[in-house]
């Protein structure tokens, strides 16, 4: 059929007039968030849900979700923000609230929602990983720590009956799961990135009842227990109970193949045995929450407090309301029991509010693990606001000594003198 | 006296139209570049002088401060000798790698086509992608070159092959060496189809070796291609970034750690413009010498 001028100008004005119209007759808001967790493939399906399920219950909103990889999301984070680009809600890792608070754009949530409210949901122990300057900038979505996760297997295959509490305890099974497996790794210590070296040596440093930094910005790592926990853990490589060139990837792997009998992870440890076994649920029965050892018996075991949380950013000027979109959508995520539940069972990770810890209670890997994060500390580094630097420094300095470039001794000795002129630099502004 | 329509034309107009030409022509282009490399690396140049980091959101002027605690850091100077190992034995092993594959693709053999079609492979592949299977292969634990040292008895345990300073900076300079051959052996098998095969008959009929022919008739010839594959090889090896990022991460211990690396370590992890400026302009000036080098000899040439 053939169209003619006048009709061809006809549809276009009408199309235009429909497009123009078009939001008018809707009339949605958009909504901007922005995380890295709906862009995995381990929570895309439960997450598109959960979101779906949120656009469901209010179809004035137009909910744009905007995913980036955990390693660049920071960075696109922050470059979105300076640039005053539109964006409500914001997954962020609990380390790098500071950064993110530093650019004193993030709405106070108890100004928001009220103290009282969030503690009636929320635990105050789990709401500390959203705090900064007393404020409570960021809602906890999921929390619990960096802990120490066992394979029974590999325990029960070197006579391990019982999993180590004590650092005596702890070295007598890695030296059997050895003598039972020589190709074995039997503590997977982080030995190769930053990022996870950090942690990883922070908890050993408090065990032996040492610091990196006092609250003021002091450095206190160059002492008796900082060149303990290093020697520790040379020794541990010296031995070959540790091994070089292994990362949180290597270590999961090695894991789920019974190839390693420790090692520290967050909670989604379980998820990750699932998967890299091959086996799902049926690998559940070897992976154990077991303590970070102590020096000595009664003790409380250390950990890397950890968690994702949700955050508010004000933008243009824009400050969000209680019973605003964001608002909404926030408490959809952290506070609705159901979307928590449906979360915990996809992934693993733990849900944040009381009542719906109190659905988990029968996983006594949960319980386990809940008993051990209860004496999590927040991650050195994390509080201040050159934390990467400040990470790099810690994780070069042990690797050097891991890797026997130095001694133990030097290392803390230049862990201290390059941290002391980091934060130099801090109170320099 | 001539009416003024039916004036000579001036001196000049014809090439004065040709050069309005001709500046529209360059404009476009021109103004792109302004805006995407001029007007950035002046800025760059510019903000090596200010304190800028996340806790000033506007740069403060600054001096000559930043060079000043790179200096006092003392992480500069090693990370620029790592540069320099890596940009210097990069590109000498692609380039003698990529000139023997090339004479060797010169010959006639068969299966030949099919054989020079595979050699594109390493550089067709995502650098990233090169990076990972080398990542793998030289993995501790699960690497197949311990794999098959192991089977074949050569070794009784895993070596982890990224873990030591040498180890690592070996495993970079392989990588980025195996992705960078095919491309030097492309340019000098061009060069080498250009050789008048009349020059290598002649030497043959004087009693020429393989080597006395390659020696005296194909380098000589090949000679124009060698300086400009050797200048462009060693600013691109400057420049890398994506295969040791993706390899090393610039460890064990900044033993892999080059400037391209340092710069997005200081801009992106720490949020310190103003140093990831400063270091920027080291590697400007860095690589600075190879660029007027390439420049020179192509204005040569013009």
């Amino acid at each position: 059929m053939k169209t003619t001028r006048r009709e061809f100008l006809a549809a276009a004005s009408a199309l235009g007039f429909g497009a123009a119209a078009g939001p008018a007759f809707a009339q949605q808001r958009t909504l901007t968030y922005i995380g890295w967790s709906h862009d995995e493939a381990a929570s895309k399906p439960v997450l598109t849900e959960m979101f779906n399920a949120f656009s469901t219950a209010n179809p004035s909103v137009r909910l744009e979700t905007i995913g980036f990889p955990w390693a660049q999301m920071q960075q696109n984070l922050i470059l979105r923000m300076r640039a005053g680009q539109p964006l409500d809600v914001a997954q962020l890792a609990e380390r790098w609230l500071p950064t993110f608070a530093a650019l004193n754009n993030l709405a106070d949530l108890n100004e928001l929602f009220g103290r009282a409210a969030l503690e009636e949901k929320i635990d105050a122990g789990l709401l500390r990983i959203g705090q900064s300057g007393g404020k409570q900038l960021g809602l906890p979505w999921t929390a619990a720590s960096i802990g120490m996760v066992a394979n029974r297997k590999v325990l029960g295959d070197a006579g391990v009956n019982q999993i180590p509490t004590t650092v005596d305890q702890f070295v007598g099974a890695l030296r059997a799961i050895k003598r039972s497996n020589p190709e074995a790794v039997p503590y997977a210590l982080a030995t190769k990135n930053n990022l996870s070296m950090s942690p990883d040596f922070q908890v050993w440093l408090w065990t032996f009842g040492g610091r990196l930094l006092d609250n003021d910005g002091a450095v206190k790592v160059n002492g008796e227990a900082g060149v303990r926990a290093l020697s520790f853990l040379v020794d541990l490589m010296k031995e070959n109970l540790a091994a070089r060139d292994i990362d949180r990837p290597d270590a999961r792997r090695l894991f789920g193949q019974h190839r390693t009998g420790f090692y520290a992870d967050a909670p989604l440890a379980r998820g990750f045995a699932r998967d890299n076994s091959g086996q799902g649920r049926a690998f559940d029965q070897y992976v154990a929450a077991a303590p970070y050892p102590v020096v000595a018996a009664g003790n409380n075991p250390q950990s890397v407090a950890w968690g994702h949380l949700l955050v508010m950013p004000i933008i243009g000027g824009r400050r969000p309301t209680r019973d605003g979109d964001a608002a909404r959508f926030v408490q959809h995520l952290a506070f609705n029991d159901d979307m928590q539940m449906k979360y915990f069972e996809a992934v693993g990770l733990f849900p944040v509010t009381k009542t719906a810890l109190a659905r988990v209670r029968d996983d006594a890997y949960v319980t386990q693990w809940a008993r051990y994060a209860s004496f999590a500390e927040a991650d050195e580094p994390s509080k201040w606001a050159n934390a990467a630097d400040l990470t790099t420094i810690v994780g070069e300095e042990v690797q050097a000594a891991l890797l026997q470039q130095k001694p133990p001794q030097q290392a803390i000795a230049d862990m201290a003198r390059r941290l002391e002129q980091r934060m130099r630099d801090v109170r320099r502004g | 006296m001539l009416p003024l329509s039916a004036r000579a034309p001036q001196v000049g107009g014809l090439k004065r139209a040709e050069a309005r030409f001709g500046i529209a022509l360059v404009a476009l282009p021109l103004a792109a570049f302004t805006a995407v490399i001029l007007y950035p690396f002046v800025d760059a140049l510019r903000l090596s002088l200010y304190r800028y980091t996340l806790m000033t959101p506007q740069p403060v002027f600054d001096g000559l401060r930043n060079f000043e605690r790179l200096a006092e850091d003392g992480e500069i100077g090693p990370i620029w000798v790592n540069t320099v190992v890596f940009v210097v034995a990069t590109t000498a092993a692609t380039f003698v790698l990529g000139l023997a594959w090339a004479i060797i693709l010169n010959q006639p053999f068969r299966g030949r086509t099919i054989i020079r079609s595979a050699s594109l492979l390493p550089w067709v592949l995502p650098s990233t992608v090169t990076a990972f299977i080398w990542a793998w292969i030289l993995n501790a634990q699960y690497g197949v070159l311990n794999a098959a040292l192991l089977v074949a008895g050569l070794i009784d345990e895993p070596i982890a092959w990224l873990a030591t300073p040498e180890g690592a900076m070996s495993g970079v300079v392989l990588a980025k060496t195996w992705l960078s051959v095919p491309l030097f052996s492309a340019f000098f098998l061009a060069g080498l189809q250009a050789l008048p095969l009349e020059q290598v008959e002649a030497a043959r009929i004087d009693g020429a070796t393989n080597g006395q022919v390659i020696r005296h008739v194909v380098l000589p010839h090949l000679r124009t291609t060698m300086v400009v594959t050797l200048v462009l090889g060693a600013m691109g090896n400057l420049q890398q970034f994506d295969v040791i990022y993706a390899m090393t991460g610039g460890g064990p211990v900044r033993a892999t750690t080059v400037l391209s690396l340092e710069v997005r370590r200081q801009a992106f992890e720490n949020w310190n413009i103003g140093l990831a400026s400063a270091v920027g302009v080291i590697w400007f000036l860095t690589i600075a010498g190879p660029a007027y080098i390439y420049l020179r000899s192509l204005f040569r040439q013009g």
